[in-house]
């Protein structure tokens, strides 16, 4: 309740705006939503129909709906493969960031870790840094960061870990490594500000009733930063679902390519295989999550671009 | 059941500021203790400490006969109840409760148990499936005493608990606290900047100001014999006035002298006092010691001085009025049915028997007799 006292004198606006710059800003923001409406059911559109139809009438209806150009994209065009690829490394990525992240900013709000300011600072400075400039160093440190056979602690004749083949270019894990990375500053950021709201004497409390860091951590902040975990989480996923940099120089085994690669590598085909519509229906596949995840929690995604900004 | 013992406790915050300063105590076991001061006077660092959530620059405490300055406060067998209450939102009013005792490996039976009992002292039994936030203030502040009581602990440990509660619900808790400590009889150390929660509560008070301690006593005693200006000032309510003049003796009288009064000193104050003739000092006089002429049996010749009245407070059972008397202003609680009007010249009684004298540059209280000092 407190979080939204500042909103309490707000009435949303109903109907049509007043004032000639408000209705001038309303016809470009219509404007701009209609179109942007307009293309998305374009692609939809285009892709149920066929070749043939979309060059004869490119702004036509299906005259019957082609879910073939689907079947065609998830199987021949290995979107489902894609796909499989996408999903193992957006969530792992997002998993390993919500969790580092929201250890990360529990200590640095409310621990007594000594480096807790220079820490944040350090953090911060990660969002300075441009993503395309670390390409070319990651990609040295990553390319050098290979194990072709290690064994270690061996039990008689037996090795309890053995490491064969094991690199991190052209890897799914070496791409949810760098996702990682770069999504940590971000999430450390935003949840800082949502610790900061939570009561320190709440770890207090705990540590009176017998709880250590990690208890604390676990049972009282981590439940109760759930709103701050959920917006990091949607708005990591968008970036990293969409990702297409990095996914496209670090990944170069077709087997391992996600999505927005892989749609590229369709779109490639697709000028000597003349299957357009497939494109769209590949197209289609890519957006659908982020569209739903969109549609689903719009409210909480508006709601997180405030996160940690106003103090509760 | 412990006794808790804080011993030339010092503690400085980083970057130099000194919150508490070679502070000692001891409570007793058992013993409800209040520490009471204005803000930022180190009451609640104080506190902080013996529950372990401050380190100690300097010193050692003791929770029975363990020394717990390097123990960490889940194994200091304290229980605090916080001021704002600190009850986890995310966790229903049982699961608050047992938390404690669930971290502590307790079988779930005892957990019940234990839960059910300390909800039906406090009387929130039909609480127990609610989360916090659908509770009220004084709800909420029995779930966080209740939180404390299920643990059983060998000391409570109280931050100005009823703080953030109204007045009237502020003096039921206070009730409640003091049935329940009589019930429990668990040594208890409360913090609080109320001077009536600590003189209606404490078996004993330390009061506290700029990181020192001033006075412990019983309340009665910290009240009739105040060790220094800071505590003579700051308990009671209103304050006791202070007067600067100088102490006189006359023949074989001792006077307290300044302009437009003059108030002769009862012998065995007079005796007290005798190293400081011919010196300025600060007369303390309780406003109920204040008396209106014509209205009191004490009155006499040399205990009297013209006073101006320039405001009238009326309370109902009895008024509040201020007063002035050659340029300074002191406050006399009398009776409702005395008739004073705003700008009446009035002859007002101190009671000589009620005074007090304070060094004017110490602050330290000439009068006391010597066993009622370290009381």
């Amino acid at each position: 309740m407190a979080r939204n006292e500042h909103l309490k004198d707000y009435t949303p606006t109903r109907g049509l705006p007043s004032g000639l710059g408000n209705k001038i800003i309303f016809v470009i923001l219509a404007a701009w939503g209609a179109f942007s409406v307009m293309s998305l059911l374009w692609i939809v559109v285009t892709s149920l129909r066929t070749d043939q139809d979309l060059f004869s009438s490119p702004w036509g209806l299906p005259s019957a709906p082609q879910w073939v150009n689907y079947k065609i994209a998830w199987t021949i065009a290995k979107m489902g493969q894609y796909t499989a690829n996408s999903v193992i490394v957006t969530l792992s990525s997002v998993f390993c960031m919500v969790v580092i992240s929201s250890m990360a900013a529990y200590a640095i709000t409310k621990t007594d870790f000594f480096a807790a300011k220079p820490l944040f600072f350090y953090f911060l400075a990660g969002m300075a840094v441009p993503a395309s400039l670390l390409l070319v160093p990651l990609f040295m440190t990553l390319k050098n960061f290979n194990i072709r056979d290690l064994a270690l602690f061996s039990v008689g004749d037996y090795w309890l870990i053995h490491i064969k083949d094991f690199y991190l270019i052209d890897s799914r894990l070496g791409l949810i490594l760098i996702y990682t990375t770069l999504g940590i500053p971000f999430t450390v950021f935003v949840l800082t500000g949502f610790f900061r709201t939570l009561p320190t004497a709440l770890a207090e409390s705990a540590a009176v009733d017998g709880a250590n860091e990690y208890t604390t951590f676990y049972r009282i902040f981590l439940p109760l930063s759930k709103p701050g975990l959920i917006t990091v989480a949607i708005f990591n996923f968008l970036y990293t679902w969409n990702e297409y940099q990095f996914a496209l120089v670090f990944i170069s085994n077709e087997r391992l390519k996600t999505l927005p690669v892989g749609l590229y590598s369709l779109a490639l085909a697709t000028q000597h295989s003349n299957n357009w519509t497939a494109l769209f229906a590949g197209l289609v596949i890519l957006m659908l999550p982020t569209l739903l995840i969109f549609i689903i929690l719009e409210d909480r995604i508006t709601k997180g671009l405030t996160v940690g900004a106003v103090k509760a | 059941m412990a006794e808790v013992s804080i011993e030339n406790v010092t503690k400085i915050y980083p970057g130099g500021v000194l919150a508490v300063k070679d502070a000692s105590l001891r409570v007793e076991d058992q013993e409800f203790l209040v520490l009471v001061g204005p803000s930022g006077c180190g009451k609640s660092t104080t506190l902080r400490m013996v529950a372990g959530l401050e380190e100690i620059t300097e010193g050692i405490i003791r929770i029975g006969d363990r020394v717990v300055n390097d123990v960490p406060p889940k194994d200091r067998d304290i229980a605090m109840v916080f001021q704002n209450y600190a009850l986890y939102p995310h966790m229903t009013v049982y699961k608050n409760m047992a938390f404690g005792l669930k971290l502590r490996g307790y079988p779930k039976a005892e957990i019940d148990t234990r839960v059910a009992e300390a909800a039906k002292i406090l009387g929130i039994t039909n609480l127990l499936d609610r989360k916090p936030k659908a509770l009220s203030g004084g709800q909420r502040q029995r779930v966080a005493v209740g939180r404390a009581i299920v643990r059983k602990p060998a000391a409570f440990l109280f931050d100005e608990p009823l703080s953030n509660l109204d007045a009237k619900l502020r003096v039921e808790m206070r009730a409640e606290l003091a049935k329940l400590h009589h019930r429990l009889q668990t040594t208890t150390i409360y913090v609080t900047h109320d001077q009536v929660e600590a003189m209606t509560l404490g078996d004993r008070i330390v009061v506290m100001n700029d990181g020192l301690i001033q006075q412990v006593a019983p309340p009665l005693v910290l009240y009739d014999y105040p060790a220094n200006v800071f505590v003579a000032g700051f308990i009671g309510t209103p304050p006791m006035n202070f007067l600067k003049g100088s102490l006189v003796r006359e023949g074989q009288k001792a006077y307290f002298k300044a302009d437009g009064i003059k108030i002769k000193l009862a012998p065995d104050l007079a005796g007290r006092v005798e190293a400081h003739m011919g010196k300025e000092v600060k007369f303390g006089v309780r406003p109920e010691n204040v008396m209106v002429k014509g209205y009191t049996s004490l009155s006499e010749d040399e205990n009297v001085a013209a006073s101006q009245v320039t405001v009238v407070e009326p309370l109902g059972d009895e008024q509040i009025v201020y007063l002035q008397a050659g340029g300074q202003d002191f406050i006399a609680k009398v009776d409702s049915h005395v008739r004073l009007e705003v700008g009446d010249t009035t002859q007002m009684v101190f009671d000589v028997g009620r005074v007090h004298v304070f060094d004017k540059d110490t602050g330290v209280n000439i009068s006391l007799r010597e066993k009622a000092a370290v009381a």
